[in-house]
C-alpha cells in the first residue's frame, strides 16, 4: 500500500479504511485496483487534493448492498431470521397451544375493536356542527313532577336575537307527528320526517346544499326542501328544482335539495318546509312549548353567561301571559312549586349528554358508553394477561432448548431476542386475526347496534397507535418473563430439568382466575337481568289488549284531507266492522305508544294554581271496547248521547284531581289563548299504559272525536286472529273509499315492542360480550389448568401408585379452582346487584332482581370452569404413572 | 431469451465490453464511456451493472493483469458470453427492423 508514488492524502487514507470496513473481502482487489488506477491517472491532470476527494466520492458511491460485507448477516440479521424460523417451528409444534393462545388474544382484541367502533361512533354525533351552535331546552317543574323538553315557546328565538347582542342568529323547527300523504303528479307517497323550519334554519345547522340557495330556500311559505334521497324517490333522475308536490292540502314548490343528513346526528329530515305557513307561529307565544330553538352565539361568548340572563328574560316576557292564564301573579305561581328553567346545550352534547322527552331521534346514553368502555378494558386486560400467563407457562417447558442453546454458546441477549420475537410474532398474528374477525362480524354487529359502523373508523392515529401499543406491550411483557427468567439459569441445571417455579407467580395466576370469573359472573347476571326485564315489559298486562289488533296508521286520510268530517269516518268504520274476521274497530288520535298531547285542566271552584297537566287523547265511541279497556264508572262515549263536551278520565286523573263521585261533575280545560272549555265527566276507565313502561302512569283525559278541536289519526281494528285475511279485506275497503291513497298499517303488539328496542339491542350486545368474556375466561382456565397439572404430573403419578382413584385425583386438582370461582362469585355478585338495580331504576315498572339469577350465573361459571379443569385432569389421571415417574 | 429485458445502460456496457475485449474491466469501461459516449459515470455504478450482468449470465470474468499503477492489485476482466452476444445482437436486429419501417414524416415529427 505504501508503494504509491506520492504519499496519499487524508481523504484517500480515510476512504480506503472506510472501504475496508464496509466492503466484502472478495471485492477489495478489483475495486481498490480500479480506484487506484483511476487515482494515478487523475494525478496527471488534477491537483492532488482533488484526486483525493474524488477517491473519497467514488468510495462512498460503493456503499451498495452487493458490495457490503456479508458478515453482518451472521449476527443480527441472520439471528432474527433464525428466530422467526425457530418461533414458527415452535408454534407449529404446539398447534393446540398456539391456537388457543392466539384465539384468546384475538377474541379480546376483536371485542375491543367492536366496542371501540361503537363508542367512537356514538361520540361522533354532531361533531360536524358549528361549536357555537346551541339548542334551548327547558326543565319544566310542576308541583308534582318535572319534565325536560327540547321544545320551547316559539317567540323566544327571534326575541333572543333582538335582546342579546351576543346571539348572532337563531333557527326554529318542529317535527310533524304523523305520516302524511305526498302527491307528485298522480302518485301518492306516505311520508314521514317532515320538519317545519325557519328560513334561517339552513344556516344554523350544518346542511350541505346540493342545489338551491341556503339563504332563501325557505322564504316562501309554499316552498319545500328535499333531502337527496327523497328527491330521487319522488323525481327519479329528473331535476326536482322548481317542481311542485302536494301535501297538507297545498302545493309546494321544491326550492332546494340537500344532501341526506348524516346518521350520526340528533337531527334528521326528509322534507323541510317553512314554519311560517302556520299563522300560529306568527302569534306571540312565550308560554306554550312549540318549537325547537337553535341559537348561534358570537365567537368567544360564554354560554353560561347567556344562560344566566335567561331567567330575567323569561320573566320579562312570560310573566304577563302566565298571570293571565292562571289568575295569580307570576311570583305566586313559581312559589307554588312551578318553574320554567331554560338552558342551553351544545348541539354535539345532545346525543349523549341530554335525556329529554320528545326528541327528534332516540338519544344515546353516556352511561352505556362508559359501561361498554369498561367492559372493553376489562376484557382486554384479561386477554392480555391470559396471553402472558400462557406464554410464560409454556416457556418453562423449553428449558432444555435454552440449555442446549447456552451450551452451544448462545449469549443471553440472543435468548432474550428469541423469546421476544416469538411472543411479539404471536401478538401481531392475533391482531391481524382480530381485525379480520371484526371486519367479518361487523355487518351483523352494526345491525344489532343499529348504527352504520365501518371498520375504517379504525383508520386514525389514536386507534392505530393504541392498538399497536397494546399489542406490542403485551408481546414484550409476555416474552420478558421467560426471556429473563429462563435465560438466567445455569445451563447445567436447566438440562438436568431442575427448573424451579416461582411461588410469587401462583398468587398472580390465582388473582387472574378470580378476576376473569368475577367479570364473567357479573356479565352473565347482567345479561339475564336485562332479558328478564325485557320479558317482563313485553308480557306485563297493560290495561288493554294489544293482541290481534291491526292499526291503520293513516286513517286520517279517510276524509281525503278535507275539512274534518266525522260522518265520513263513521261510514268507513261501519264498513270495516262488517268485514269477515273483524270484531270491532275504533278511532283515536293516539294509539298507545304515540306521543300524547298535554291537557291542562282544573275542577271549577278550585284555586287557579290547582290546575293540573294531564295527557289527552280523542276517542270515538268504540275504541275502548275495541281495545278492551275496563270501564270503572259511568259509561263510554256513545252516539246516542250528545258527547261533544263529555270527557272521560283515567283513575289516576280522578285521584290526582281529588274528585269524589266524578260522574256528572264538571272539568275546565285551560287553554293558552282561549277561554276555558267546560267538560262534563261521563266515565272513568281503569289506568292503562299508553306510554312505555319506562315512565309512570300519568293522569289522562279522553274527549270525544266529535268534540272541539277533535283529531283522528288512527283506526284500531280488533281481528279474529286471522290477520292476513282481515287485512286484505280492510285494504280492499280502503281502496274503495280513498282510491290511490297509500294504505299503511301495523300490528299493535309488535309496535309496542319497539319501545324497548334500545334495551333489546343493549341486551343483545351485552349477551355477545358476555359470551366472549366467558370464552376468554375458558381459554385462560384451560391454559392455567394445563400448566398446573403439568407441574403436578409426578405428584399424580405417586398418588396413583399409592392407590388414589381417578375421582380422588380429579377432586384434588379441581378443588383449588372451585375455591377461586366461589371467591369471584362473592366479589362480583354485590357489584352486579348494585349496577343492575341502578339500571332498573330507569324503568318505572321493573322486575325484582331474582336471586336465582346470581345462583344461575355462578353455577354456569362453576360448571364451565370445573368442566374444563376436569377434562384436563382426566387425561393426567388416566395416564400410566410409570411414564410420568420415569422421566428423569 | 425473450423474457430477459435489459436497460439501455446495460446494453451500452455489454457493447463496450465487446469493444474492449480482452482488456475490459471497470476502469477502462469508465474511460470509454467518457471518451466515446461523453458520459460521466461512477466506478460504483459500472461495477453494479457488471455485477448484475454477470449474474444474468451475459458476462463472464477472470482475474488477472496486476500492474504497479494499480497498487499491485489485480483486475476483474470481463468477456461477453454467447448469451450476452445474442442479447445485444437481438436488440440490434430489432432496432434495425424498426428503423427500416420508420417513415421520414414520423422521423421529422420527433425533431
Amino acid at each position: 500500500m505504501s508503494k504509491d508514488s506520492t504519499s496519499p492524502g487524508w481523504a484517500k487514507r480515510l476512504s480506503k479504511r472506510l472501504f475496508h470496513w464496509f466492503a466484502s473481502e472478495s471485492w477489495h482487489d478489483e475495486i481498490l485496483g480500479d480506484l487506484e488506477e483511476q487515482y494515478q491517472d487523475q494525478l496527471s491532470y488534477r491537483k492532488k487534493w482533488k484526486a483525493d476527494m474524488y477517491f473519497l466520492f467514488e468510495v462512498l458511491l460503493f456503499i451498495r448492498p452487493h458490495i457490503l460485507k456479508k458478515k453482518r448477516k451472521n449476527t443480527t440479521f441472520m439471528l432474527t431470521r433464525n428466530h422467526i424460523k425457530i418461533s414458527y417451528r415452535n408454534l407449529l409444534k404446539n398447534k393446540v397451544y398456539t391456537f388457543i393462545n392466539v384465539l384468546g388474544l384475538a377474541l379480546g382484541l376483536t371485542t375491543c375493536i367492536l366496542i371501540y367502533l361503537f363508542v367512537s361512533y356514538d361520540t361522533s354525533y354532531d361533531e360536524f356542527q358549528d361549536k357555537n351552535t346551541y339548542r334551548m331546552w327547558i326543565n319544566r317543574v310542576y308541583p308534582e313532577r318535572e319534565v325536560n323538553y327540547p321544545v320551547v315557546p316559539h317567540s323566544f328565538g327571534p326575541q333572543l336575537v333582538e335582546d342579546f347582542p351576543e346571539i348572532e342568529a337563531q333557527g326554529r323547527c318542529f317535527k310533524a307527528g304523523n305520516p302524511t300523504n305526498v302527491q307528485v303528479g298522480d302518485n301518492f307517497y306516505l311520508e314521514d320526517d317532515f320538519i317545519f323550519a325557519d328560513s334561517t334554519f339552513l344556516s344554523i345547522l350544518n346542511f350541505k346544499m346540493v342545489s338551491g340557495n341556503r339563504a332563501t330556500a325557505l322564504d316562501d311559505a309554499n316552498s319545500v326542501v328535499l333531502s337527496a334521497t327523497t328527491a330521487k324517490k319522488l323525481f327519479g333522475n329528473e331535476d326536482p328544482m322548481g317542481k311542485t308536490i302536494e301535501f297538507f292540502g297545498g302545493s309546494k314548490k321544491v326550492t332546494a335539495v340537500i344532501e341526506d343528513y348524516p346518521y350520526n346526528s340528533h337531527f334528521s329530515f326528509k322534507y323541510l318546509t317553512p314554519l311560517h305557513q302556520f299563522p300560529f307561529y306568527g302569534q306571540i307565544n312565550f308560554v306554550g312549548f312549540s318549537a325547537m330553538t337553535y341559537i348561534r352565539l358570537r365567537e368567544g361568548t360564554d354560554p353560561k353567561v347567556v344562560e344566566a340572563k335567561l331567567p330575567a328574560f323569561v320573566k320579562k316576557y312570560a310573566e304577563g301571559p302566565i298571570q293571565q292564564r292562571n289568575g295569580i301573579s307570576y311570583d305566586e305561581y313559581i312559589a307554588a312549586g312551578n318553574g320554567y328553567n331554560y338552558h342551553l346545550h351544545q348541539v354535539k352534547d345532545i346525543h349523549l349528554h341530554s335525556n329529554l322527552e320528545n326528541e327528534l331521534k332516540a338519544n344515546g346514553n353516556i352511561n352505556y358508553i362508559y359501561i361498554f368502555s369498561a367492559i372493553a378494558v376489562f376484557i382486554l386486560i384479561i386477554a392480555c394477561i391470559n396471553f402472558m400467563n400462557l406464554s410464560t407457562a409454556r416457556s418453562t417447558e423449553r428449558g432444555k432448548e435454552v440449555g442446549v442453546r447456552k451450551v452451544l454458546g448462545s449469549a443471553k441477549g440472543q435468548l432474550i431476542t428469541q423469546f421476544l420475537t416469538e411472543s411479539v410474532m404471536l401478538t401481531l398474528i392475533s391482531l391481524l386475526l382480530a381485525l379480520l374477525v371484526a371486519a367479518l362480524v361487523l355487518p351483523s354487529f352494526s345491525q344489532l347496534a343499529e348504527r352504520p359502523l365501518s371498520i375504517f373508523q379504525l383508520v386514525n392515529p389514536v386507534a392505530i397507535g393504541a392498538g399497536l401499543l397494546v399489542v406490542l406491550t403485551t408481546g414484550i411483557l409476555a416474552g420478558l418473563y421467560p426471556a429473563f427468567f429462563i435465560s438466567s439459569f445455569q445451563p447445567l441445571s436447566v438440562l438436568k430439568g431442575q427448573l424451579k417455579h416461582s411461588k410469587g407467580g401462583s398468587a398472580l395466576r390465582n388473582g387472574l382466575v378470580v378476576m376473569q370469573f368475577a367479570i364473567s359472573i357479573a356479565l352473565i347476571s347482567a345479561t339475564l337481568i336485562v332479558f328478564d326485564q325485557m320479558d317482563y315489559m313485553i308480557n306485563k298486562p297493560l290495561g288493554f289488549d294489544k293482541e290481534q289488533v291491526v292499526v291503520i296508521e293513516n286513517a286520517n286520510s279517510i276524509d281525503g284531507n278535507q275539512a274534518f268530517n266525522l260522518d265520513k269516518f263513521i261510514t268507513f268504520r261501519n264498513e270495516i266492522d262488517r268485514l269477515p274476521g273483524v270484531q270491532m274497530s275504533g278511532y283515536t288520535s293516539n294509539m298507545p305508544g304515540d306521543q300524547v298531547f298535554d291537557f291542562v285542566a282544573r275542577v271549577p271552584g278550585t284555586d287557579q294554581k290547582e290546575s293540573m297537566i294531564m295527557r289527552r287523547m280523542f276517542f270515538d265511541d268504540q275504541i275502548q271496547q275495541t281495545l278492551n279497556m275496563e270501564l270503572l264508572e259511568g259509561r263510554y262515549f256513545s252516539q246516542s248521547f250528545n258527547d261533544t263536551l263529555s270527557i272521560m278520565l283515567n283513575q289516576s286523573a280522578v285521584q290526582k284531581l281529588g274528585i269524589k263521585d266524578p260522574i256528572g261533575k264538571k272539568l275546565l280545560q285551560i287553554a293558552a289563548n282561549n277561554d276555558p272549555i267546560e267538560y262534563t265527566i261521563v266515565g272513568v276507565v281503569d289506568d292503562f299504559h299508553f306510554q312505555s313502561l319506562h315512565v309512570d302512569l300519568k293522569p289522562a283525559a279522553f274527549t270525544y272525536t266529535g268534540g272541539p278541536n277533535a283529531i283522528i289519526n288512527k283506526l284500531a281494528v280488533k281481528t279474529d286472529g286471522n290477520y292476513e285475511e282481515a287485512l286484505s279485506h280492510i285494504e280492499a275497503t280502503w281502496n274503495k273509499f280513498v282510491p290511490g291513497l297509500p294504505f299503511k298499517s301495523y300490528f299493535l303488539d309488535s309496535d309496542m315492542e319497539q319501545f324497548y328496542k334500545a334495551e333489546r339491542a343493549t341486551g343483545k350486545i351485552f349477551g355477545i360480550f358476555t359470551f366472549l368474556a366467558i370464552l376468554i375466561a375458558c381459554i385462560g382456565v384451560r391454559g392455567l389448568s394445563a400448566f398446573i397439572i403439568n407441574h403436578r404430573v409426578k405428584e399424580i403419578g405417586v398418588r396413583k401408585v399409592l392407590g388414589a382413584s381417578i375421582a380422588q385425583i380429579m377432586v384434588l386438582l379441581s378443588k383449588d379452582f372451585v375455591k377461586l370461582i366461589l371467591l369471584s362469585a362473592v366479589i362480583s355478585i354485590p357489584l352486579a346487584y348494585y349496577f343492575m338495580s341502578n339500571w332498573l331504576d330507569n324503568f318505572a315498572y321493573a322486575v325484582e332482581i331474582n336471586w336465582l339469577i346470581f345462583l344461575l350465573a355462578g353455577g354456569i361459571s362453576l360448571l364451565i370452569g370445573v368442566g374444563i379443569v376436569c377434562f384436563q385432569t382426566v387425561k393426567a389421571a388416566l395416564a400410566n404413572p410409570v411414564k410420568s415417574l420415569r422421566d428423569e | 431469451m425473450e423474457n430477459l429485458s435489459i436497460s439501455s445502460q446495460e446494453e451500452v456496457i455489454l457493447l463496450l465490453v465487446g469493444n474492449l475485449q480482452p482488456n475490459a474491466y471497470a476502469y477502462t469501461l469508465k474511460k470509454e464511456m467518457q471518451d466515446q459516449l461523453d458520459k460521466a459515470v461512477s466506478l460504483a455504478s459500472i461495477h453494479t451493472v457488471l455485477y448484475r450482468l454477470e449474474k444474468y449470465g451475459l458476462l463472464k470474468s477472470t482475474m488477472g493483469g496486476v500492474s504497479a499503477s494499480r497498487g499491485g492489485r489485480s483486475k476483474r476482466l470481463y468477456q461477453l458470453t454467447t448469451k450476452g452476444f445474442t442479447v445485444v445482437d437481438e436488440i440490434r436486429v430489432m432496432r434495425k427492423n424498426l428503423w427500416e419501417g420508420m417513415s421520414p414524416n414520423q422521423y421529422s415529427f420527433f425533431y
